[in-house]
């Protein structure tokens, strides 16, 4: 009796074309978003609003009404569910500011991660997870550390600590104004890092760094000291730049 | 005892450096010696608050950049310089530091710092030139005539 009447919507739908009936057919397979909707929601991060995801899977649901054709014999829903979660992953990856190349490369990481996992028995370094991609190690800490960029934690949510006691995001912010002694033991141990690092460059990049950094000098003044022009430094500030990275990543990785 | 150690040598360099202050009034100065059996640079005498910069940074004849300016005999003279004004440092807008140099051989380095500007240019740059040889061509001769007192030493016995 149901299919007869769905039938005979779907006629009177793709021979008029009515507006009326197509929010009948609209209404009748809402449920299917909800249940797509639903079940991706379950893998995503607890910033993602349930509601956003309906609203693009409706887009999805009303996309596959114009299109469907009952002639060609396929159930509406087989066709259609491809279509919400489809309109659904559009929609994320509009809300998303990684790029796709970030997101699969950090789905490699973690394929990688679980694989040296299981092979070694025990969690897998960065260096070990690194060579299993192929990859230098200065670059895996670039992913690493573009990936912790692209996550996003929603205020209003709330953890679950090893006591299963709750907390809300809102009580861990930090508060700037109190003496943070763990951010200046951090900082004191960067600045060792930071002035052993210094001492690998060669000299004329050292001078340049030192000077700037801690003197304070202008690239002009530096460029008088070391009797080279002010563009000149600034390449050679560039390039300490890199190496200065270079070195630190690596330490903090190890 | 190294000569630069003895009390005469330690007024000539108070004296010296009085004399320039005078001349050139500058806020603080400090004197090093370059010592070639240790290939170090040692302070000798200073004056006000001694202000060697990138202080903490190892050349290879020792730290700072009055030690890179012997290894290098390159005057550096920054006559308008606007210095770390974020971390409160002191206001040097004139910073000169001068290899002491006679035939040569580098015998160490003079630093002066003034809070003008091209506190150091001109016929102040020529007067602090001309002291400047002066104890440079003393400490020199008392160096070689401990170089000329150890090779007789060597010879006698």
């Amino acid at each position: 009796m149901k299919s007869s009447a769905n039938q005979h919507l779907w006629q009177e739908y793709k021979t008029n074309g009515d507006i009326n009936i197509r929010d009948q057919l609209l209404v009748q397979y809402l449920p299917l978003v909800k249940y797509v909707a639903g079940k991706m929601m379950f893998s995503l991060p607890t910033c993602v609003d349930y509601n956003d995801l309906l609203s693009a899977g409706v887009m999805g649901l009303m996309g596959g009404l114009e299109r469907f054709k009952p002639e060609q014999g396929v159930k509406f829903e087989t066709f259609v569910l491809p279509r919400i979660k489809g309109a659904i992953l559009d929609e994320l990856r509009t809300l998303d500011w990684a790029p796709r190349s970030l997101r699969s490369k950090a789905r490699q990481l973690e394929r990688a991660s679980e694989h040296l996992e299981k092979k070694l028995g025990r969690p897998a370094s960065a260096i070990e997870i690194a060579d299993e991609l192929n990859m230098k190690i200065e670059d895996y800490g670039h992913v690493v550390r573009e990936l912790s960029k692209a996550s996003l934690l929603s205020l209003d949510g709330s953890r679950v600590d090893d006591k299963e006691k709750t907390t809300s995001m809102y009580d861990l912010l930090e508060n700037t104004e109190t003496d943070n002694p763990q951010r200046k033991l951090e900082k004191y141990e960067m600045k060792l890092v930071l002035i052993e690092a210094i001492e690998e460059l060669n000299e004329q990049e050292k001078i340049v760094m030192a000077l700037y950094y801690y003197e304070e000098l202008t690239l002009k003044e530096i460029g008088q000291v070391l009797n080279i022009t002010e563009s000149r430094v600034s390449q050679i500030h560039s390039k300490a730049l890199d190496s200065l990275k270079s070195l630190l990543e690596s330490e903090v990785i190890n | 005892m190294k000569f630069y150690e003895d009390e005469h040598w330690k007024a000539i360099f108070h004296e010296f450096l009085s004399k320039l202050k005078d001349e050139v009034h500058y806020e603080s100065s400090s004197l090093f010696i370059f010592e070639s059996n240790s290939q170090a640079l040692t302070e000798v005498a200073k004056s006000g608050d001694v202000i060697d910069f990138i202080s903490s940074v190892n050349f290879p004849l020792g730290k700072g950049l009055s030690a890179w300016v012997a290894q290098k005999g390159k005057l550096i003279y920054l006559a308008d310089i606007h210095r770390g004004s974020r971390h409160g440092f002191s206001p040097i807008r004139s910073y000169l530091s001068m290899p002491l140099e006679i035939n040569d051989r580098i015998i160490g380095v003079l630093n002066l710092c003034h809070v003008k500007p091209r506190a150091f240019s001109g016929k102040r740059m020529t007067l602090i030139q001309d002291l400047t040889k002066q104890i440079t061509r003393k400490i020199y001769n008392r160096i070689y005539l401990n170089f000329i007192s150890d090779g007789e030493k060597s010879i006698t016995y």
